[in-house]
């Protein structure tokens, strides 16, 4: 009976190893997936806050210098001030966000334009023929604005593009978590199916004959004459009943 | 019947799959890619379930003619599903229809594909997309009974190989079987040798070589063959893709001497006669046209007419734009296919010879009534039951790929791809015209027609006969 507790064993080792790998993939695949979640909420959500935060920046910056010309010039200064802090804030949060080299390239850009335009914006309070020069603002200051909006723009959609590929990439990994489950579940339906069909043609059958057997025999119609096909373990128990049948039915007949 | 012998036999056909498999993850997770677990994975369901059916089976025992005709036809369905199980865990372009008509398309030696970026595919995915066709190419079923030749002179044999495929090759059965797999390795390994040395990568060379002999066409490249833009690679694949399409036994028999060798083949003759004659034909109709100059021409109709002759599907050159004539001409060789005996599947060649003989016998009847007129070939008389089951044969194939036809017509796919698409289908060639063109792909064909056409793959390569047998069995 050793090797039939031993196929029984090894069957269910089998099963065990089926899902137990299954369930491993999927931990890890899913960790993979957590990862990347945090990726793209987190830190994505704040390069986007910043880049947001770069263009009201600018947008300060261009009204504070408008309001220079118009002749508020403490109102005006503030506003440049404080444009300016916010652009160094959220530019150097979304140099921490940003992933690829093109995005990098880009914010170079930004960062070169910026400071080209910060060379000439006292340039209003400095020469009085500037002052309420709009032709002046229009050609050398709101053109180079519009350039930088622009540039934030763009970045914004390389951004945004970044992000859709991260999502497609947290899609598949999420498909790479979910289908070792569900092939797991098939495999394991069928492996349950085949073991059973196993348990029931090597051993259920057989014992159930053997019992039909014992109860014809009881009534003394046959004796015991079941093959268990390729089961050895059976075949040694037929045997053995039959060797006790035998020895029984000597002693009550000893002339037999 | 005996379902633990049959769970048995399937088990060790999906050991091979455990196999290739196996080597597939080794190359994924050498190179770090993607698919590393998935490939490992699917080749641990298949070791399970291969050895799982062992541990009970004690003794083997001579199989049965239904038992066998179980194993063959239940052995592809089996294979073909745990070969979609590294594409389905994957994902990517891969959805379960998809994963399973490339799976279908590699096993079946089809090549036809849904891939439309084959280049970014990890390459533990793109050598099992190949291995798939390799161990199609034999016939799992005969791969294992070349191992066990305990059951060679059983009925699993009668029904893989059909009567026809021993026609004209009288050796016993073991002896056919051992030949098969001696021609079948010795050609993998001196076509990755040869493309090797004119210039192709190693795995690549591999890659092609599982898929020439196998007449599969799985290419690593998304522009085929075309994508080397070499002569030598072009004519070393012509060479491979020729031999292939012939009965492996005549070449066995050719190289070792024997009477039955490709020289004294009445249908070898008339084979490579067509072939010839259509790449002439096919040239000078491009030459005359103006499409290229007569060399360039001559070029590519022999690789395009090498390559779905042999029902390969490989492409040097976008088909679908050349005239109506050479599509008609190089669509009617993918019907005739390649030899029996060889890995061509479909209609087998063989039997359009027979078929032709049969109207050669008929008219020579009608002239003399009295007369008692034979079918010989290479010398052989041929019995009259297997002409009636080559006319059967025939009229099931028509009928098959006009309904497939017919049910892509309704999802409005054009009626050149529905056509085409349905001939190369159960021809198990690949490519057809229209949509799904040599540089072409069937991701546009929508999921039913896709598990339509996958249908006519396996009866293609299960010779309709065998399926239909099954279909009717009673007990």
């Amino acid at each position: 009976m050793r090797k039939l507790k031993l196929k029984i064993n090894v069957s269910f080792i089998l099963l065990s190893i089926l899902l137990s790998v299954a369930g491993v993939i999927a931990i890890y695949e899913l960790r993979i997936l957590d990862r990347s979640f945090n990726t793209l909420i987190l830190d994505n959500y704040k390069t986007v806050e910043s880049l947001s935060q770069l263009m009201r920046a600018i947008e300060l910056e261009d009204s504070g210098i408008l309001l220079t010309m118009s002749g508020d010039y403490d109102e005006g200064k503030k506003m440049i001030r404080s444009g300016n802090n916010m652009f160094n804030s959220s530019y150097t949060l979304a140099r921490k966000g940003i992933k690829t080299t093109e995005e990098t390239d880009k914010l170079n850009e930004i960062a070169l334009l910026h400071g080209d335009l910060r060379k000439i914006w006292d340039k209003p309070y400095l020469d009085a023929e500037i002052m309420n020069n709009m032709e002046w603002y229009r050609i050398e200051m709101h053109s180079r604005f519009l350039v930088i909006k622009q540039k934030v723009h763009e970045i914004t959609e390389m951004h945004q593009e970044f992000l859709y590929k991260e999502a497609s990439l947290i899609k598949a990994n999420s498909r790479r978590a979910i289908m070792p489950g569900i092939v797991s579940i098939f495999a394991s339906l069928l492996f349950a199916f085949i073991l059973n069909f196993y348990i029931n043609h090597y051993f259920v059958v057989p014992i159930t004959r053997i019992n039909q057997e014992l109860k014809s025999f009881k009534t003394g119609q046959s004796i015991m004459d079941i093959e268990a096909g390729q089961n050895k373990e059976l075949q040694e128990l037929i045997q053995s009943i039959n060797d006790l049948i035998r020895r029984l039915i000597r002693k009550q007949n000893p002339l037999k | 019947m005996r379902f633990e012998v049959i769970f048995k036999h399937l088990g060790i056909v999906l050991l091979f799959n455990a196999i290739f498999l196996f080597l597939a993850a080794l190359i994924s997770i050498y190179l770090k890619e993607t698919s590393a677990l998935a490939l490992s994975y699917s080749a641990l369901i298949c070791f399970i379930f291969s050895v799982f059916p062992l541990v009970f089976s004690d003794k083997s025992t001579a199989i049965e003619f239904t038992e066998g005709l179980f194993i063959v036809v239940f052995g592809w369905l089996v294979t073909c599903l745990s070969g979609a199980l590294p594409y389905m865990m994957w994902g990517g372009e891969f959805s379960i229809i998809n994963a399973w008509f490339e799976s279908v398309s590699g096993f079946t030696t089809t090549g036809s594909t849904i891939l439309t970026e084959i280049e970014s595919l990890p390459k533990g995915i793109l050598f099992w997309r190949s291995s798939t066709q390799w161990i199609g190419g034999l016939g799992i079923i005969i791969f294992v009974l070349a191992i066990l030749p305990k059951t060679s002179s059983s009925s699993i044999y009668n029904a893989e190989v059909s009567s026809i495929t021993k026609m004209n090759f009288p050796f016993n059965n073991k002896k056919l079987l051992q030949a098969l797999i001696l021609v079948y390795v010795g050609l993998t390994l001196a076509q990755s040798v040869s493309l090797t040395f004119a210039g192709m990568s190693l795995y690549d060379a591999i890659n092609h070589s599982f898929t020439t002999i196998s007449t599969g066409g799985f290419s690593t490249k998304n522009n085929s063959i075309a994508w080397y833009q070499n002569l030598w690679i072009e004519l070393i694949i012509v060479v491979f893709m020729v031999l292939s399409a012939l009965h492996f036994g005549l070449i066995y028999g050719t190289f070792t001497r024997k009477h039955n060798n490709l020289f004294r083949s009445d249908i070898v003759r008339a084979l490579l006669f067509i072939w010839l004659a259509s790449t002439l034909i096919i040239a000078g109709k491009l030459t005359w046209e103006g499409s290229y100059s007569f060399w360039t021409a001559l070029r590519h109709a022999l690789f395009q007419v090498a390559s779905l002759g042999s029902n390969t599907g490989f492409a040097t050159v976008d088909t679908v734009q050349w005239p109506f004539f050479t599509q008609l001409l190089l669509l009617y060789l993918i019907f005739q296919t390649g030899m029996s005996g060889s890995t061509s599947g479909g209609l087998k060649f063989d039997r359009i010879f027979i078929f032709f003989k049969i109207v050669q016998k008929q008219i020579r009847s009608l002239q003399h009534p009295r007369g008692i007129f034979t079918i010989k070939i290479s010398g052989q008389r041929i019995d009259e039951k297997l002409e009636q089951q080559t006319m059967v044969f025939l009229i099931l194939y028509i009928m098959i790929f006009s309904i497939s036809s017919l049910i892509l017509s309704v999802m409005n796919v054009d009626g050149m791809t529905a056509f085409s698409a349905s001939i190369t289908a159960i021809s198990n060639c690949g490519p057809g015209f229209g949509e799904v063109g040599s540089m072409g792909n069937f991701a546009g064909i929508p999921d039913l027609g896709k598990f339509v056409l996958s249908i006519n793959m396996l009866l293609g390569r299960l010779e309709v006969m065998n399926v239909l047998a099954l279909l009717v069995l009673r007990r």
